[in-house]
């Protein structure tokens, strides 16, 4: 659905994305992580054809983004980080006036966005103007605007930033029905466990390289980590067929394993007398993210 | 698409407070110099019918001082202020982007703005008319078809003049990163065009032809008057050729020009003149066409 190839965007001695390759399934909701000004913008940016890449080349459902940005807008949706409106129109008229850009009639399109405002929560501020709106309700309303066109694919880039927790928990349950519908969703976050929770596979971008890629659950298993405490202390040999790199941390042992092999280490620790006082997998995106960017 | 860009346009630039307290603004100035000029048409017409005068004079001079009084200063303002933020205001809110991640082609959005903008510009210049023949008509004053025709051009030339202004504004909204800059910018090229550009063709010209010749001191007969005049009209030509040349990159200068050719009588009261404003008539054109491509180019490979 989304395919990069060695995509490469330069600004003068600044190489902010250097020969990304990446794929995208459709009806995937994939979550784009990486630290501020690691090219994650950037990289929305070009796949939305609002930028020229330096080289390298993008396809969209098919579609050459290079070669045909605006069917690109046809069939996409994108919220950017800090959306902006015009402050001086009302939401349903934002809309109404972007809704101009596709062939809608006038009663479609008055429907249309009546309905996008009453799912993003905005159903009471229709006709309040936008300079009133707090970032809260601009994100809503940038939520609706990406919307519009009942798009196939949808970039949201930072969608949580500014939502209060109410709004945080609504977005997601956006998400997950946009996903039920079929949307291919392609969203970039700091939020880890909003990751975590909404999205199925993640490409994580460091200094414009994309330095890890793969499905939520697959790395996790990768990165599994377990806590064991027992009664005596475990003698290490014990362990060593499922450990890969074993640390002391006070009384307990912590090892990286290949998978989830608590309940082999438990029989083993019981038919060899141990007392299991503490046994718990750490799945951590977290680590995994840091250990990604990490200079 | 772009007549979408330029419906929003139009309607954001008629309903802003700017607009209409510079609208207002010009109408007034409208009203008193209409009211001016009809007074000092009707103290000529009667001059002209006693025969104290031998040329007729126009209605569209009237427009003249109306023209020279108002428009030259405070319409180039109004075409300033209609385009410094254009593009940076959109930048600022970041609506640009917003804009740009739907299907409208760049080249859209710049002329539906400049489309939008010209026709807010076309509602001032035919309401400042409008309000001129109702002043001058209910001071007794009916113009007639060839004046109309006149009148009619004098609107088509002060709507290309707001233009100018208005595409200089533009082109300083797309190179600058923020409205104050691009109003700063934008104002300086227009103290630069109108004052400074004349004022310097008046200074050299005086400069490079030096001092005017000297009336020679004895009593002069008819031989010597003669070859004093043409010797007088060869310096005086000398000068005008070196401020012509700095007057044609200025559009309020050739503003003034244009429209005081339009009832036959010369720009200013100069004794000698060139009389020919073709080449006016082309700079005047030339300059908002120049920035308004500048601008175009300039927005078309913007890094959002």
């Amino acid at each position: 659905m989304i395919e990069t190839e060695k995509l490469t965007k330069i600004y003068g001695n600044f190489r902010a994305l250097d020969n990304l390759s990446l794929f995208v399934e459709e009806n995937e909701v994939f979550g784009f992580l990486g630290p501020n000004g690691a090219g994650k913008t950037t990289t929305i940016n070009l796949l939305m054809g609002m930028l020229q890449p330096t080289s390298g080349r993008i396809k969209i459902a098919g579609v050459d983004v290079l070669k045909n940005p605006i069917e690109v807008k046809r069939i996409c949706g994108y919220l950017p980080e800090n959306v902006g409106f015009y402050d001086n129109l009302t939401a349903r008229q934002n809309l109404l006036y972007f809704l101009e850009f596709y062939k809608v009639s006038k009663n479609k399109a008055k429907i249309r966005t009546d309905d996008l405002l009453e799912l993003v929560g905005l159903g009471d501020s229709t006709d309040k103007k936008v300079g009133e709106f707090s970032r809260g309700m601009k994100q809503r309303l940038g939520m609706a605007q990406a919307l519009l066109n009942d798009p196939d694919i949808i970039f949201l880039d930072e969608p949580t930033a500014g939502l209060d927790p109410k709004g945080v928990a609504d977005f997601r349950e956006l998400i997950k029905r946009l996903a039920k519908d079929g949307k291919t969703i392609f969203f970039s976050s700091h939020i880890l466990s909003e990751v975590k929770e909404v999205c199925e596979s993640i490409g994580i971008i460091s200094k414009g390289k994309l330095v890890v890629k793969g499905k939520i659950k697959e790395l996790l298993r990768k990165n599994t980590r377990i806590i064991v405490e027992t009664e005596p202390a475990l003698n290490e040999s014990l362990i060593k067929p499922f450990a890969s790199k074993v640390e002391f941390n006070d009384s307990k042992i912590v090892f990286e394993s290949e998978k989830d092999c608590r309940a082999e280490l438990s029989k083993i620790l019981c038919k060899n007398g141990y007392l299991i006082k503490e046994m718990h997998l750490i799945e951590s995106l977290e680590e995994i993210y840091l250990k990604a960017v990490r200079p | 698409m772009i007549l979408a860009v330029a419906r929003k346009e139009f309607t954001d630039q008629i309903t802003s407070k700017r607009f209409l307290a510079f609208l207002l603004a010009i109408i007034l100035i409208t009203g008193f110099s209409m009211y001016s000029g009809a007074k000092s048409f009707k103290e000529r017409s009667e001059a002209f019918y006693t025969g104290q005068i031998e040329k007729k004079p126009s209605i569209v001079s009237i427009f003249n001082t109306l023209g020279n009084m108002g428009i030259s200063s405070f319409g180039g303002f109004l075409g300033l202020l209609m385009g410094f933020d254009l593009i940076t205001r959109e930048k600022e809110r970041n609506s640009l982007r917003t804009l740009l991640s739907h299907p409208v082609y760049r080249d859209s959005i710049i002329n539906g703005k400049a489309l939008g903008a010209f026709a807010a510009l076309s509602v001032a210049v035919i309401l400042t008319i409008v309000i001129s023949l109702g002043v001058i008509m209910i001071n007794g004053i009916t113009p007639s078809m060839d004046d109309l025709i006149n009148i009619t051009k004098f609107g088509c030339t002060t709507l290309a003049y707001l233009f100018t202004f208005f595409s200089i504004a533009l082109f300083a909204s797309t190179i600058t990163k923020d409205s104050g800059s691009s109003l700063l910018i934008a104002f300086g090229v227009f103290i630069i065009l109108t004052a400074i550009i004349p004022l310097l063709g008046l200074f050299l010209s005086e400069a490079i032809a030096g001092e005017a010749p000297p009336l020679p001191n004895k009593s002069l007969d008819e031989s010597m008057l003669k070859e004093y005049r043409k010797e007088f009209e060869e310096y005086w030509k000398k000068r005008m050729a070196i401020m012509d040349f700095f007057t044609i990159f200025s559009p309020s200068a050739n503003y003034q020009r244009i429209i005081s050719s339009l009832d036959g009588t010369k720009f200013s009261e100069r004794v000698i003149f060139e009389e020919d404003v073709t080449k006016n008539i082309i700079s005047f054109i030339s300059i908002p066409v120049i920035f308004f491509v500048l601008s175009y180019i300039k927005f078309l490979r913007m890094e959002i």
